[in-house]
């Protein structure tokens, strides 16, 4: 077997009493959405269950590709590392119509990155380590072989019917997160629908055990001389894993064309025309058929949506779990300063509609790659086998072919966000993704780091060639208002060599940039000062320290969700 | 061949002709596709293009 689940057992447990206070926080799916937030959650010092139906993490082929920026979410979670030993990087791909060549593409990879665009993992090996960091950390409890079976509002908490191996319980919760995926058990509960669009068209997926000398990257063959009229992909995971993918026909019956044997000649006549000589097996295969959906709120009352429970995308551009981490790591902070009191429950409406927009942006890139992969009419199907004719001729056609992988999306339009207050474009605008970067941290002892290493999961005030002492002073005033919800971090750059290599401050980390490729990659002017949201967005970017105004109406505009 | 990013108003006009004529093929009778298409590029033809650069195109469009 490619992948041995451990199984969990259940633990026993008692409903909640009556008379004691409700739980903060109740997580319903472990899957890797749930998982996470339940890390970022307990990291702040928030008590969390998650309750979860199955014994294991899922088995089988699904979320195979993550971002970059997802990887930086799982460094914030102290899990970079081992994400990054067991995961393949890759940033390049090559897709051919019937045996020509029709495009070769590189995800941008600059001097300073610190890790590539995109690595290969199993779903099941990303959820184990999440798994097992939780067993490690403090606040926080899964709980296995718990089905939610539905969720009632009262007063001041939300009443959760769990059937168990030992019968059924009743948790009561401040605050429930419904991360239980794509047909959430919980918002069927609150008589909620997701509406959207489900595409034309189905995938075969399969993993096969197969040693083959290809590099890691994307591969798509359109109409390929192995399978006529049918697309496929090709992606290398670890541990000689591939992941194959492809489409049936409208007239093929996805009862006969799921079966083993099949699906081995399907895969065979194509390996065999790449050449193979290898043996190989097939691990495990399923049907896929696209869709974007999603509710209209993530906010029910005390209830809160989260991964594909609130949203679908298309696995066309790998957005499914890279959104879900996404809205994972901006709810993490939201609700754990609700939690702690320090922030009123709007803040979560700030969550609520940042991660509905983002969505439209995940959308709006998927719903064209997902036409173009898997075009549902005649129409589509024509001009799409047009593109594919005259791309080598007229170039600018390959941008069509392009996955348009998935990147990180931005919160420009959210009341959180501070506008630019200089009409100069910037590259880089309050409400981006702030990219990480190599970093030199000067202070005990000059060692390289990244970015986001440096701001963990903390609000960071990234002060670029000023005063590390006033810096300092207004770290202390963000974070006596914003602490124990969310940290706070000062982070001060420096060209000087003389001064990096002075005395650490107590409340920030000296940077050395004498290079000044962080100020370049920020595209900063010396003195700027970049104020960025724990889940990495730019708050703000403002001309020096003292334009970041009252320290105190800064904490306000942050739990409040910002100005509205 | 690596692919040097065309100009984004370049890309947002090539879908934009790609999303347009695909729902136009669609939204047409299935027995006039055909006429359609050649209404479409008769009116290209003339409003857009001499006879030499139709001459070329035709012959490109040959090869499939
Ligand atoms: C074929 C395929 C390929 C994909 N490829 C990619 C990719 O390359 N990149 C990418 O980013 N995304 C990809 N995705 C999407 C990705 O798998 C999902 O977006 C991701 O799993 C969502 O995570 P989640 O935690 O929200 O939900 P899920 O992973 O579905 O987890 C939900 C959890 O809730 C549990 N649960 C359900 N009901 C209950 C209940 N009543 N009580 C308790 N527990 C419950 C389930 O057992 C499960 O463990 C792919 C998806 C598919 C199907």
């Amino acid at each position: 077997m490619y992948f041995t689940p451990h199984r969990h057992g259940f633990t026993p447990f008692a409903s909640s009493p009556p008379d004691a206070a409700p739980e903060p926080v109740v997580i319903v799916g472990a899957g890797p959405v749930g998982l996470a937030l339940a890390l970022g959650l307990a990291r702040r010092g928030v008590v969390v269950t998650v309750l979860e139906s199955g014994d294991s993490v899922s088995y089988g082929s699904r979320a195979i590709c993550l971002s970059r920026h997802s990887l930086e979410v799982l460094e914030r979670l102290g899990v970079g590392e081992r994400f990054a030993e067991r995961s393949l990087p890759w940033t390049s791909g090559r897709s051919f119509h019937r045996d020509t060549e029709v495009l070769s593409f590189a995800m941008p990879h600059e001097d300073g990155d610190v890790r590539a665009p995109m690595v290969n993992i199993s779903q099941s090996e990303a959820e184990q380590i999440l798994v097992d960091e939780i067993e490690a950390t403090d606040h926080c409890t899964a709980r296995w072989r718990c089905r939610v079976l539905d969720c009632t509002e009262r007063d001041d908490h939300v009443g959760v019917r769990v059937e168990t191996p030992e019968g059924s319980r009743e948790l009561r919760a401040r605050w429930v997160i419904a991360a239980d995926g794509a047909r959430s058990t919980v918002r069927e509960s609150l008589v909620l629908r997701m509406s959207g669009t489900s595409y034309e068209g189905r995938y075969v997926i399969a993993d096969i055990h197969w040693r083959a000398p290809l590099p890691t990257e994307r591969r798509v063959w359109f109409d390929p001389p192995s399978n006529p009229g049918s697309t496929i992909i090709l992606h290398r995971q670890p541990a000689d894993i591939w992941r194959v993918d492809y489409q049936l026909g409208p007239d093929d019956d996805p009862e006969v064309e799921t079966t083993e044997e099949r699906i081995r000649e399907r895969i065979t006549r194509h390996l065999d025309w790449l050449g193979n000589t290898e043996p190989w097996t097939l691990e495990w295969s399923s049907l896929y058929r696209a869709h974007s959906s999603s509710l209209d709120s993530y906010l029910h009352g005390r209830v809160l949506f989260a991964g594909d429970a609130a949203h679908l995308v298309p696995i066309f551009g790998v957005r499914g779990l890279n959104s879900g981490l996404e809205d994972a790591d901006t709810l993490a902070w939201t609700l754990s300063s609700v939690v702690h009191g320090t922030a009123g429950p709007e803040l979560l409406r700030t969550y609520a509609a940042e991660r509905r927009a983002a969505w439209r942006q995940y959308v709006d890139q998927a719903e064209k790659s997902t036409l173009f992969m898997t075009p549902g009419t005649h129409g589509y199907a024509m001009t799409r086998d047009a593109v594919l004719t005259l791309a080598n001729r007229r170039p600018v056609l390959r941008e069509l072919i392009n996955p348009r992988q998935s990147g990180a999306t931005h919160s420009r339009t959210s009341p959180l966000t501070v506008g630019a207050t200089e009409d100069e474009p910037r590259s880089l605008v309050p409400g981006d993704p702030v990219p990480d970067h190599a970093v030199r941290v000067a202070a005990g002892g000059a060692r390289t780091s990244g970015l986001n290493a440096e701001r963990g999961p903390d609000l960071a005030v990234l002060a670029l060639d000023s005063e590390p002492e006033a810096l300092a002073d207004k770290v202390a005033a963000l974070r006596a208002r914003l602490a124990p919800g969310v940290g706070v971090r000062g982070l001060a750059t420096s060209r000087e060599a003389a001064r990096v290599h002075g005395a650490a401050l107590p409340e920030t980390t000296l940077l050395d940039d004498s290079a000044e490729t962080l100020a370049r990659a920020l595209d900063a002017d010396f003195g700027e000062v970049f104020v960025i949201r724990p889940a990495g967005l730019l708050l703000g970017r403002f001309p020096d320290l003292e334009h970041l105004g009252r320290c105190d109406a800064l904490a306000d505009h942050v739990l409040r969700g910002g100005s509205r | 061949m690596s692919t040097p990013a065309a100009p984004p108003e370049h890309i947002e006009h090539a879908e934009f002709a790609w999303r347009t004529l695909s729902e136009a093929l669609d939204s047409v009778p299935e027995s006039d596709r055909e006429g359609f298409l050649l209404r479409l590029a008769l009116l290209a033809a003339l409003d857009h293009l001499d006879a030499g650069t139709l001459t070329e195109l035709v012959a490109e469009a040959r090869t499939r």
